[in-house]
C-alpha cells in the first residue's frame, strides 16, 4: 500500500472503528464514494480487527492497561473503582467491607508487572514520606499491607471534591477566595518543606477542595526527602518515563539539575497563574523536547492579568494588575535565586497583598526590610513535632556554617554530626511511633528531646554571642510551639513562658556585651512582650505588666536614637498599648488612660503620614476604640459616641486606600458594636439594634471567609453574645437565649481547644451568665439558676487559681448578685 | 560503560548520528539481558515480569537516576523498544529455523517477558509486517514499537514521542488492525 492510499485508508478506518457495527455501513458508503479502493481495503480491516485469531497484539494492551482489580478485596477493603492511575500504581476508590464502618478510603496497589525491586522501594518510599506527613490539607495515611501476591498497598483518606480549578471556575470565585484556597496549599506544602519532603509535582489536579472548601493536597509518588543520607534515596527518586508534569515544571527540573524547595515553589507559581488567569503559565506549540526547552528555561511568562480572558467569572483584570502579577512572576523566575526563598515567604507576600501591605515582589528595598522583619517576628506553625525537627536541623545548619566561618571547623563537625544524629533519631521514632493511636505524646516527647539538647547547648555557649543568640531564637520558637493557641501545639503556656523567659536571659546576656546595639534591644524586646504575653494568658497580670514596662523603656530609646524611623514609633506605640492593657486588667484606670493617650498620639502621627500603610489606620482605629471605652466606662457615654465616629471615620478612609485590608474590616466591626453599647446606655434602641447588626454581618463575612482563623470565630461569638445582650435589654429574651446559646456555643469550642487560656474561660461565664439574664427575663426562675450556677463555678475556679482579671472579678460580683436577686 | 558516555551517545544519536545507535544497542542489549537473568534468579512465585519495568531499571542502571533529563529517557525507550524487538524476532526466527526436532534453550529475555514462546512465527510475520508498516508512515511504526515492546501506555507513548495522544490512539488502534491483518495473512 502506498502511504498515500494508507493516509486515507487510516483515516477512515479509525472513524469506523469508533462507531458501532450497525452504523459503519452507511457511514462508509458516504466517506468512500467515488474511492473503491479505500472501500476495499477498510472493509477487510475492519474484519481482520474484528476476527483477530492471533492474539499476539492483546499482550500490549494487556500489559499497558493491567488487569483491573474493581471488585476484588485489598486487606479489608473493597475495591470500588478505578479512580486514578500513575507511572508505577493504580489508585481505586474501596470501602471497608468488614462491617465496621462504611467509610469511603482510596486505595494505591502497585500495578501488576511492575513490582521489581526498584519499584517497589520507590512505592515504600511514597508510603514512608505519607506515614511522615499529618496535616489537614494532605491526604491522610490510613495503613498499609501487602495483598496475597505480595504487592504492596496503602490506603489513604479519600477526598470528594473537586479539582482546584474545577472548583474555582463553578462558582465563580472572587480573587480573595482564590488567595484563600492557595494559602492552604502553601501550608500544606509548607508543612512538607518543613518535614524537609519536596512534593515535585505539584499542579492543580494533584489538589482538591473538599465540599467545605478544605483544599487537599494529593500524590506525593515522586516526591524526595532532602536529608542527604534518608533511606531510599539513591534508588528511589526517579521512575518512569517523565516523572513530572511538564506545564508546572521548573526549568532545573527539565534541565534535570538537582530540586529543592524552590522548585515547588516555582510549580505553585505555575499553580497560582493558572488559578488567576485560567491559563496556563507554560504554553507550548507541541511537545517536543525542544519547544518545552524554549518555552520551560527560555521564555517569561507574560503577566496573568495580560491574559486573563473575558470568560473567567469572579475575576476581572484589575483585580490581578500590580502586585499579584509581581507577585506570580516573582515565583516563576527562570533563576532560583529570584524566587521567592520559601513558600512561606510566597504565602507570606499573598497575605501582604490580602491585607494591603506593601508586597516584598515590589523592590529590593521593601523585600529586605520586610525579610527582616519576618525573620523576626515569624512565628512557627503546623504540627509541634515537625517544628521541633526542623528547629533541630536549623540550628544544625546555622551552627555549622557560623562555625566554619570562625575556623573551629572540627568542633563545629562534630557538633553537626551531634545534631544530625539527633535529628534521625527523631525522625526514626516519629516513623515507628506515627502509626500508633495517641500521636500528641509522640510530639511531646519530641519537643522534650528537643529542649534537652538546647539546654545542653545553651550551658556550653557560655562564651559565644553568636550561637546564644541563635540558642534564644530557637527557644523563642519552641515557646510558640508550647504555647500558640491552635490545633498544633501542646497547650502548655507554663512551658512556653519557661523557653520564653531562657530566650530572654539568652538576649540580655548578649545585649549586656554591647549594650547601645539597636538590633540586640529590639531582640531584647520581642523577648518581654512574650513573657508578658504568656503571663498574661496564664493569668498573671501583674507580673506581665513589670514586662511591659521594660519593654516600653527599650523602645523608647530606640525611637530616641532614630526618631525618624517609623517602624521604632510603631513598636513605642504598640508598647504603650499593651501596657494598656495590662493596667487595664489590674484595674488602674488612671494608668490605663494616660497609656492609651500616648498610644493614640504616636499613632495620629503614623497615620498622617503619607507612607501610612493599611496596618497605620488599622492601629489608629484601634487607638481611637480603645479610649472611646474607657470614656464610655467612666461614664461619659457622649465623649465615647465622638471617639467611635472618629475611628469609623479613621476605618472607612483606610478602607478607601486598603480595600482588602481584613483588620480594618474588622476595625469598622469593632467601631460599630462600641457605637452600638453607647446607644444601648443611653437607650437609644433602634440605633444600637441597627449598629449591632451591621457589625455582625461585617463578622459573618470575614468569619466565613476564613473557617479556620479562630480569631475571627471568637470575634463572631463575642458578635452574637452582644447581640443577645441587646436582645436582653429590649425585652425580647426568646432571640437573646438563641443568639447566647449560639456564642456559648462557639466560645466553648473555642476555650476547649485552649485550656490554659483564663479568658476563654471567663468568656464561656460570660456568655452562661448572660444566658442566665434571659431566663431570668423570661421568669424560668430554675433556668436561671443553673445558668448562673455553672457561670459562677467557672469565675470562681478562675479567682481560686489566681487567673481572673478585673473582667472577670467584675463579671463574678455580677453573677452574684443576680443570684441574690433571684431569692 | 559510564552514565555519562551513554548519555553522550543518546545525545549523539538525537542529533542525528545513525552510527550512535549502533553503539548503544549492544550495550542497551547487555544490560537488559543482564537484568532479565538476575530478576529470574531471584524470582518470586508466580511473578511475571514486564518490559516497562525491565527498561526503566536499565536505564537507571546505564544513565543513571541523577539525569532526569526526560528527552534522554525517551530517546532511551526508542532504542530499547528497537533492541528488544530484534532480541525477540531474532531468537524466534533462529527457533522458526531450527524448527521440531533439537530443542533450543529459551533466552532469559524471552522467558522473562513471555511473548514468544508457541508464537514464534507470529512474531516473524508481526515484525515483518511492522517493517512494511515503517514504509508506508515511519511514525506509526514506532508508536507500535514502544507500545507492543516495551509496554509503554498511550499517554507513556505519547509523552516519550512528542506527539498527542489522540495521535497515539489512532495510531495505535489503525495499526492494530493492519497488523492482525498482515500476520494472520501470513500465518495462515
Amino acid at each position: 500500500m502506498t502511504p498515500e492510499l494508507w493516509e486515507q485508508v487510516r483515516e477512515v478506518l479509525y472513524e469506523a472503528l469508533n462507531r458501532t457495527p450497525a452504523e459503519r455501513s452507511a457511514f462508509l458508503a458516504e466517506r468512500c464514494a467515488g474511492r473503491p479502493e479505500v472501500l476495499a481495503e477498510v472493509e477487510s480491516l475492519l474484519l481482520a480487527a474484528t476476527t483477530d485469531t492471533t492474539g499476539l497484539l492483546e499482550v500490549a494492551d494487556q500489559h499497558a492497561g493491567a488487569a483491573d482489580l474493581s471488585g476484588t478485596l485489598i486487606g479489608n477493603y473493597r475495591l470500588l473503582e478505578e479512580i486514578g492511575r500513575g507511572g508505577m500504581g493504580t489508585v481505586y476508590l474501596a470501602v471497608r467491607d468488614d462491617g465496621q464502618y462504611q467509610q469511603r478510603v482510596a486505595v494505591k496497589v502497585v500495578r501488576r508487572g511492575m513490582d521489581t525491586e526498584l519499584v517497589l522501594g520507590r512505592f515504600r518510599y511514597e508510603r514512608q514520606i505519607l506515614a511522615f506527613l499529618s496535616h489537614p490539607n494532605i491526604a491522610r495515611l490510613l495503613e498499609g499491607g501487602s495483598t496475597q501476591e505480595g504487592r504492596p498497598y496503602f490506603v489513604m483518606e479519600y477526598v470528594e471534591g473537586m479539582p482546584l480549578l474545577a472548583y474555582c471556575q463553578s462558582k465563580a470565585l472572587s480573587v480573595q477566595a482564590r488567595l484563600h484556597l492557595f494559602l492552604q496549599v502553601c501550608s500544606a506544602v509548607e508543612y512538607a518543606h518543613r518535614n524537609l519532603i519536596v512534593h515535585r509535582d505539584l499542579k492543580p489536579g494533584n489538589i482538591m477542595v473538599e465540599h467545605d472548601g478544605t483544599v487537599k493536597l494529593l500524590d506525593f509518588g515522586i516526591a524526595r526527602i532532602l536529608l542527604p543520607d534518608a533511606p531510599g534515596l539513591e534508588e528511589a527518586h526517579t521512575v518512569g518515563p517523565l516523572l513530572f508534569t511538564p506545564e508546572y515544571a521548573s526549568p532545573e527540573q527539565i534541565r534535570g539539575e538537582p530540586v529543592n524547595t524552590a522548585t515547588d515553589v516555582y510549580s505553585l507559581g505555575a499553580v497560582l497563574y493558572e488559578l488567576l488567569s485560567t491559563r496556563r503559565a507554560h504554553r507550548f506549540q507541541d511537545r517536543t523536547p525542544t519547544e518545552m526547552d524554549r518555552v520551560i528555561c527560555e521564555t517569561d511568562p507574560p503577566r496573568p492579568s495580560s491574559v486573563l480572558g473575558p470568560q473567567v467569572q469572579g475575576i476581572t483584570r484589575g483585580d490581578v494588575e500590580g502586585d499579584l502579577d509581581r507577585i506570580v512572576l516573582k515565583a516563576l523566575a527562570k533563576d532560583r535565586l529570584q524566587r521567592y526563598s520559601s513558600v512561606e515567604q510566597f504565602s507570606e507576600d499573598i497575605r501582604n497583598y490580602l491585607e494591603g501591605r506593601p508586597v516584598l515582589a515590589r523592590d529590593a528595598t521593601i523585600r529586605y526590610r520586610a525579610m527582616k522583619f519576618v525573620r523576626r517576628n515569624k512565628v512557627s506553625v503546623g504540627a509541634a513535632a515537625a517544628v521541633a525537627l526542623t528547629l533541630i536541623a536549623g540550628i544544625a545548619t546555622t551552627t555549622w556554617q557560623a562555625h566554619i566561618a570562625r575556623t573551629e571547623r572540627d568542633r563545629a563537625e562534630q557538633r553537626f554530626r551531634d545534631v544530625r544524629r539527633l535529628a534521625n533519631s527523631f525522625l526514626v521514632e516519629h516513623d515507628t511511633l506515627a502509626a500508633l493511636p495517641g500521636g500528641t505524646g509522640i510530639r511531646a516527647k519530641l519537643i522534650q528531646k528537643a529542649l534537652e539538647y538546647l539546654d545542653s547547648l545553651s550551658r556550653e555557649a557560655a562564651g559565644d554571642a553568636s550561637l546564644r543568640q541563635e540558642l534564644a531564637t530557637a527557644y523563642e520558637k519552641m515557646g510558640d510551639v508550647q504555647g500558640r493557641p491552635d490545633s498544633a501545639n501542646i497547650g502548655d503556656t507554663a512551658s512556653a513562658l519557661a523557653s520564653y523567659r531562657k530566650s530572654l536571659a539568652l538576649r540580655e546576656s548578649v545585649l549586656a556585651g554591647d549594650p547601645g546595639n539597636p538590633q540586640l534591644r529590639q531582640d531584647v524586646a520581642s523577648s518581654l512582650a512574650r513573657v508578658s504575653g504568656a503571663l498574661k494568658r496564664a493569668g498573671d497580670y501583674r507580673g506581665g505588666l513589670e514586662f511591659d514596662k521594660r519593654a516600653l523603656e527599650l523602645r523608647k530609646l530606640l525611637l530616641e536614637a532614630e526618631p525618624g524611623n517609623r517602624a521604632f514609633r510603631r513598636a513605642v506605640a504598640a508598647s504603650y498599648t499593651t501596657l494598656g492593657g495590662s493596667l487595664f486588667q489590674v484595674g488602674d484606670w488612671a494608668g490605663v488612660l494616660a497609656t492609651r493617650r500616648s498610644a493614640l498620639k504616636l499613632h495620629e502621627e503614623l497615620a498622617a503620614d503619607p507612607q501610612a500603610d493599611g496596618d497605620d489606620y488599622r492601629s489608629l482605629n484601634l487607638a481611637e476604640t480603645r479610649m472611646a471605652s474607657i470614656y464610655s466606662r467612666n461614664g461619659d457615654q457622649a465623649a465615647a459616641a465622638r471617639m467611635y465616629e472618629r475611628s469609623l471615620q479613621t476605618a472607612r478612609k483606610g478602607l478607601e486606600k486598603f480595600p482588602r485590608h481584613v483588620q480594618l474590616r474588622l476595625g469598622l466591626a469593632a467601631g460599630l458594636s462600641g457605637l452600638a453599647r453607647v446607644q444601648l446606655a443611653e437607650k437609644n434602641y433602634s440605633g444600637a439594634v441597627a449598629n449591632y447588626t451591621a457589625a455582625h454581618e461585617l463578622y459573618q463575612e470575614i468569619a466565613a471567609e476564613d473557617p479556620q482563623d479562630t480569631r475571627s470565630r471568637s470575634m463572631l461569638a463575642t458578635s452574637h453574645y452582644r447581640r443577645g445582650r441587646a436582645y436582653t435589654i429590649l425585652g425580647d429574651a426568646g432571640r437573646a437565649a438563641k443568639e447566647l446559646q449560639i456564642a456559648l456555643k462557639m466560645r466553648e469550642q473555642l476555650a476547649e481547644a485552649d485550656p490554659v487560656n483564663a479568658g476563654a474561660q471567663g468568656e464561656v461565664a460570660e456568655a452562661q451568665a448572660a444566658l442566665g439574664d434571659a431566663a431570668a427575663r423570661l421568669n424560668q426562675r430554675d433556668a436561671a439558676r443553673e445558668w448562673y450556677r455553672r457561670a459562677h463555678a467557672i469565675l470562681q475556679k478562675l479567682q481560686q487559681e489566681h487567673r481572673s482579671n478585673s473582667a472577670s472579678d467584675d463579671e463574678m460580683a455580677r453573677v452574684t448578685a443576680a443570684m441574690k436577686d433571684l431569692h | 560503560m559510564s552514565s555519562d558516555a551513554v548519555t553522550r551517545l543518546l545525545h549523539s544519536w538525537r542529533d542525528g548520528n545513525k552510527a550512535a545507535l549502533d553503539e548503544l544497542l549492544p550495550l542497551v542489549y547487555t544490560e537488559l539481558r543482564r537484568l532479565a537473568e538476575s530478576q529470574m534468579r531471584h524470582e518470586r512465585g508466580g511473578h511475571t515480569l514486564q518490559s516497562t519495568a525491565l527498561v526503566h531499571e536499565a536505564y537507571m542502571k546505564l544513565v543513571g537516576q541523577e539525569d532526569a533529563q526526560w528527552q534522554n529517557r525517551a530517546h532511551f525507550f526508542a532504542v530499547a523498544a528497537r533492541v528488544i524487538r530484534r532480541i525477540l524476532v531474532d531468537h524466534a526466527r533462529a527457533r522458526g529455523a531450527v524448527k521440531r526436532g533439537q530443542a533450543m534453550p529459551k533466552l532469559s529475555l524471552d522467558e522473562a517477558l513471555e511473548v514468544a514462546g508457541e508464537k514464534e512465527w507470529e512474531l516473524v510475520a508481526l515484525d515483518d509486517a511492522l517493517s512494511r508498516l515503517a514504509e508506508m508512515d515511519e511514525q506509526q511504526s514506532r508508536v507500535v514499537e514502544l507500545r507492543f515492546f516495551t509496554g509503554l501506555s498511550v499517554e507513556e507513548t505519547a509523552e516519550a514521542m512528542g506527539i498527542s495522544t489522540a495521535t497515539v490512539k489512532r495510531d495505535w488502534a489503525t495499526a492494530k488492525a493492519w497488523l492482525m491483518r498482515e500476520v494472520s495473512r501470513s500465518v495462515s
